[in-house]
């Protein structure tokens, strides 16, 4: 009996990626639009069964740019579930500090604030600001978010569901020291969006 | 749910060839797509990165060999071009490389291509949203003539302290009544940072400015890659009573009769006789498809030429 100890363990964590080259490269080129593009909404993460509330979006954003090198902070209740996971497939050191996290997976949109708690790079080093992947309830095309800056032909128009009021002025704030500044990936279940610090959001 | 089917995470793609799928092992990738992510959103300021060692000499563009890498897949089509052209030695390699490590489709049709790999050159056709162009960039750092130290750079961009560009561009003027630099103009991106464009010629500079292609810039060497997102605005600098202004040609294409693409200058035989034709040979080919001449029609075009020659020497 104690043979199967821990091979049921290991059958706790669902699995990752079926294919971890290919499925790396799409959804990678798939984040490279994304973020190109404020705004343009991808689908990523269909065949992924993370342990939820680690939303499909989310967990193949992480399987496709965390490991060892990119430490990284989990809000309460993703923690509690996705834990394991994380570290299981990713190889992705967990931290408790905000400000050392290079990525940051937040379950719902209010744990992100305030967003002056993460790294926002420095003007030397402006890179260093993190990416910080905050799951919201719906993410949809056409909105009361008016999007423009590079990327954007013009301006785009997007609705994320699930923001705090003030979330929007708080980003401004805290990105308004370019190029210091964090790069946001909004998820919703199999959908994402990025917002770059260079892109300005104004709510219509 | 059985065991073997959780993976291990980061398990290199075992193609037929041995190698991992484009070459690249896949930490090495998740590095370097990291880093353009982060270089997209920082629109012309240079991020560091742990540039691996290639199989091919430095000065080979390594540094877009590197970014191609990371971002292709077995869906992409492949263009590769050197100063324009697709058949030279360097484009060839390149090509063959990524057709070996990646079994991607290769094109010499800058319409038919997804990723660009280039040397030196912007396509003259119009690239399209969804496209990516790659530069190889051999100095990555706009402002090492002007100033070698590191940081001391790394503070100039901090602080936007452009001036000493603007300085030489001028001190150009005041020397030769105009500004010399025909390749590698530095343009400053989204209004924020000075960036090298790499040794194109300055003709090619107004096409990067709003151009719906995502263009990225990998030096092998320097360690670095910079990245220009869809629309964004790129200016080349310039004086209010000195605006920057394009190469000319008193002449059209010998071959396509083109009137508005770059040229290269053609020796055709010993007896010094020259002609001018298309940088971008898939271009001219193009034109001289749908049934555009130059006045010289027939001459050989210039890199055949040029291999020519070089394989003799
Ligand atoms: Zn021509």
């Amino acid at each position: 009996m104690t043979r199967l100890a821990a091979p049921a363990t290991r059958r706790e964590i669902p699995p990752g990626f079926a294919d971890p080259v290919f499925d790396a490269q799409s959804i990678f080129r798939h984040v490279l639009t994304a973020m190109s593009e404020p705004g343009t909404i991808i689908h990523i993460g269909g065949e992924l069964d993370p342990p939820s509330p680690l939303g499909h979006a989310s967990a193949a954003l992480a399987l496709t740019l965390m490991d060892f090198e990119t430490p990284i902070w989990l809000d309460g209740p993703v923690a509690a579930a996705a834990s394991d996971w994380v570290r299981f497939h990713c190889g992705a050191p967990l931290t408790q500090t905000e400000s050392e996290a290079t990525f940051a997976i937040m379950s719902e949109a209010p744990n992100c604030l305030p967003l002056t708690r993460f790294n926002r790079g420095t003007d030397e080093y402006p890179e260093h600001g993190a990416t910080l992947i905050i799951q919201v309830v719906a993410i949809e095309a056409e909105g009361t978010l008016s999007l423009t800056g590079p990327g954007i032909d013009g301006s785009r128009s997007i609705d994320v569901i699930g923001m705090p009021q003030d979330f929007w002025e708080q980003r401004a704030q805290t990105n308004s020291l370019f190029p210091r500044g964090v790069d946001l990936i909004l998820t919703a279940a199999e959908v994402a969006v990025a917002i770059p610090r260079t892109t300005f959001v104004e709510p219509m | 749910m059985n065991e073997q089917t959780i993976p291990a995470s980061g398990t290199p793609a075992s193609g037929k060839t041995g190698y991992n799928f484009a070459y690249l092992d896949e930490q090495t990738k998740r590095m370097i797509r990291r880093t353009i992510l982060k270089a997209v959103s920082i629109p012309g300021y240079q991020v560091p990165f742990g540039s691996r060692e290639m199989p091919l000499p430095y000065g080979w563009g390594t540094g877009g060999i590197q970014v191609t890498a990371s971002v292709i897949g077995p869906d992409d089509t492949l263009k590769v071009i050197d100063q324009g052209a697709d058949d030279t030695t360097n484009a060839v390699s390149i090509r063959r490389f990524f057709a070996r490590t990646a079994g991607v489709a290769t094109t010499d049709e800058t319409g038919e291509a997804t990723v660009i790999q280039t040397r030196h050159r912007i396509p003259e056709e119009p690239l399209k949203h969804g496209q990516i162009l790659v530069y190889q960039v051999p100095i990555p750092e706009p402002l090492r003539w002007l100033e070698p130290r590191e940081s001391e750079t790394r503070k100039m961009h901090a602080l936007q302290e452009y001036g000493v560009m603007y300085v030489r561009l001028y001190e150009d003027i005041s020397k030769y009544g105009h500004i010399s630099t025909a390749y590698d103009y530095p343009v400053i991106v989204n209004s924020r940072y000075l960036m090298r464009p790499s040794p194109i010629p300055k003709f090619d500079n107004p096409k990067m400015d709003n151009n719906p292609a995502l263009q990225l810039f990998g030096a092998g060497r320097e360690k670095r890659i910079y990245a220009v997102p869809p629309y964004t605005s790129v200016k080349s600098l310039d004086f209010k009573d000195y605006p920057f202004e394009i190469q000319k040609w008193e002449e059209d294409c010998a071959l396509c009769g083109a009137e508005n693409s770059f040229l290269d200058e053609i020796i055709i035989d010993d007896q010094g006789g020259r002609m001018f034709v298309c940088s971008d040979s898939d271009y001219c080919q193009k034109r001289r498809e749908a049934g555009y001449r130059g006045k010289d029609p027939s001459a050989p075009r210039g890199n055949e030429l040029l291999d020519d020659a070089a394989e003799s020497a």
